[in-house]
């Protein structure tokens, strides 16, 4: 008798998180990311809404800049204060993230622009928060602030919370 | 107890529709019996064996590229992910099948070109093909003769939505994409998109996107080119492997009655005195002429499509085709709106990077002309390919655009408003005479240059330290 609860448990249980799993991933996949905008030092920048939302781990900077340029693209992640990117927060404490948090430097590269005019370099973003800074001499510094939703990881999460939620005894 | 057991036997069903249709929703696999049909299997195996299918594998993409929400990447053919590369091209040829098929349920959009960028800003794979197909003859290929939509004139790229399955054909002389949406459109491209990303692949973009006036629309390049590399390979020619008579013997149906002649360059010629003869040159090169064509008064009917079928059969019954061999390009003369003769050309790659031969003559390796709907020539240049040496690290291809720059501004006094990128991509270059040949890595970038003519070309450059080894002149 037992058992046989148990066994409609664990079916109940599957077709929900099933369910539920294509469900949230059918939100995630099918929408479109903000496009990144061409870093152009020599034409002007076109202005972006910010933050800009994007669900890949990689990013692709390219830019045009005059001959000699040195360019100089930093990436930074927000920290919040209670050690987790906003992504993963509580709704009640996103208020806090600015007064708590702090933008960790993540990585910097640089490269000198040649004949060719134009730089491109890729780089490795954190989920949550992130902000690109792109330098070059003599110019104002670029800063885009860049929300990156790790589809994968909000699913894991999710199951993670459910199964630890769970005390599943059989 | 009863209704104990009914309501477990409910939710048993429950739960199985529900992972079915996920796995049909998301991994588009389709379990036959429930909710499928199955379909006949011996009419699969025939469709399998027909030469329809064999012509449609030789239209493949120069470049093969996926877009995801701004991330970028080229997908070569290599062997870890070679069923995953052939999977996209066979769902992309079974989709562009049901357009040319299907009227009903079909919805047709027509666009601008410039509707290519929001296609590659989503989520799409774009395949790129070496030469505007012409679009009845890329229909016939696939084994369908009158194909619906014939106001679409040629087919230079196809794009997939693959979270919509809309395909796109792109007609850059018509500066139109036509966008075709059905719910009889389905593949499983997503699922391979999802496999090829946890491979973590390499980040391109289109220069293009950065300027428009000095890069044509398809110059794409890695960004992360330093995490790139290459190894070194040698090459043995066919006629290192195999004996004269031995290729001979492919020709002609009793070799020993032949004639045959050595060339003080040690070329062999065999020749049977009347209608055919076949040179089997020192370097690899084989060339098969038949002297029986007839003239340009006498034209017979024969369409390009007769002639990809000709060529196709004489290249599989005379040494065949190495692997991934594709169709590079077409090339026709016309008397009086007939056909005459028609030159089909066909480039294989080693692990998806192409191969640039040391034959100067042949850009090619595998071409066949036909005249009058028959074989008159037939060359080929093939490689049998092994690695032979470490990975060498690439060089950045801006750093090459850079130095071809250079070259061009300050060693030919060319203006550099004048110059346009047309193409750059990674390739082989057989290089020095050693036996085996040594193939080294090279990018090479094709450029053109207003209102020079010698100086607009094919540049090609060591992709380990940038020296420009073969430039036009």
């Amino acid at each position: 008798m037992l058992r046989g609860k148990s066994i409609k448990i664990i079916f109940a249980f599957t077709m929900v998180f099933v369910m539920m799993l294509s469900s949230i991933a059918s939100v995630y996949a099918r929408r479109l990311d903000d496009p990144i905008p061409v870093f152009d030092f020599v034409n002007g920048i076109e202005e972006v809404e910010q933050p800009v939302k994007y669900s890949n781990k990689k990013l692709s900077i390219k830019g045009k800049a005059l001959e000699g340029t040195n360019i100089t693209i930093s990436t930074y992640w927000y920290k919040s204060g209670d050690g987790q990117s906003i992504v993963f927060k509580d709704k009640d404490n996103i208020s806090e993230e600015n007064t708590d948090g702090e933008w960790l430097l993540q990585h910097t590269k640089s490269c000198q622009v040649g004949l060719s005019g134009i730089f491109g370099i890729s780089v490795n973003i954190k989920p949550g928060k992130n902000k690109i800074v792109v330098e070059a001499d003599n110019e104002e510094p670029y800063e885009l602030e860049i929300e990156y939703i790790d589809n994968q990881k909000i699913t894991e999460k999710i199951g993670d919370l459910i199964f630890d939620r769970l005390n599943l005894e059989f | 107890m009863k209704l104990e057991r009914l309501k477990s036997i409910v939710l048993f069903c429950l739960v199985v529709i529900s992972i079915v249709l996920t796995t049909q929703i998301w991994l588009n696999i389709s379990i036959e019996g429930i909710f499928i049909m199955s379909e006949n299997k011996g009419d699969k195996a025939s469709e399998l064996l027909s030469s329809d299918n064999d012509k449609a594998s030789f239209i493949k993409p120069e470049k093969l590229i996926i877009n995801d929400n701004g991330k970028r990447t080229l997908l070569l053919n290599e062997t870890e992910v070679g069923m995953i590369y052939d999977r996209i091209l066979d769902d992309t040829r079974e989709m562009l099948s049901v357009v040319f098929e299907t009227k009903e349920g079909m919805e047709l959009e027509k666009r601008q070109l410039d509707y290519m960028e929001k296609l590659r800003a989503g989520r799409s794979v774009e395949l790129q093909f070496p030469f505007a197909y012409d679009y009845r003859l890329f229909a016939g290929i696939l084994g369908i003769d009158n194909p619906n939509w014939q106001e679409i004139k040629n087919i230079d790229t196809v794009v997939v939505g693959y979270d919509s399955n809309n395909l796109y054909i792109v007609d850059k002389a018509d500066n139109s994409i036509y966008e075709f949406k059905s719910k009889s459109l389905k593949s499983s491209i997503r699922v391979m998109v999802d496999m090829i990303n946890r491979g973590k692949p390499y980040s391109y973009i289109f220069l293009n996107d950065v300027d428009s006036e000095r890069y044509s629309d398809i110059v794409f390049i890695p960004t992360d080119i330093d995490k790139h590399s290459m190894p070194k390979l040698s090459s043995y020619s066919e006629t290192d492997i195999n004996t004269s008579e031995d290729i001979a013997a492919y020709f002609f149906k009793d070799p020993s009655t032949l004639r045959s002649i050595v060339d003080p360059a040690g070329t062999v010629i065999y020749t049977d005195g009347e209608k055919q003869g076949v040179r089997i040159s020192k370097s690899g090169v084989i060339e098969y002429v038949s002297y029986s064509t007839q003239s340009r008064n006498d034209i017979s009917n024969f369409t390009i499509m007769d002639a990809i079928n000709i060529a196709t059969n004489f290249v599989n019954s005379h040494m065949g085709f190495p692997k991934d061999s594709y169709i590079s390009s077409i090339e026709q003369t016309t008397i009086g709106n007939k056909l005459y003769s028609c030159i089909i050309r066909y480039n294989y790659r080693y692990e998806g990077i192409p191969i640039v031969n040391d034959e100067v003559n042949m850009d090619n390796p595998i071409e066949v002309e036909i005249v009058n709907g028959e074989v008159k020539r037939y060359r080929r240049v093939v490689k049998n390919i092994k690695v032979s040496g470490q990975d060498r690290s690439l060089k950045n291809p801006l750093e090459i655009i850079d130095i071809l720059f250079i070259r061009l501004i300050h060693d030919k006094k060319i203006d550099i408003d004048d110059i346009m990128i047309k193409d750059i991509y990674l390739s082989y270059l057989e290089y020095g005479l050693s036996n085996p040949t040594s193939m080294i890595p090279v990018w090479v970038v094709e450029v053109q240059v207003e209102g020079s003519f010698n100086t607009a070309g094919r540049y090609i450059m060591n992709a380990e330290s940038g020296v420009i080894l073969s430039e036009p002149y």
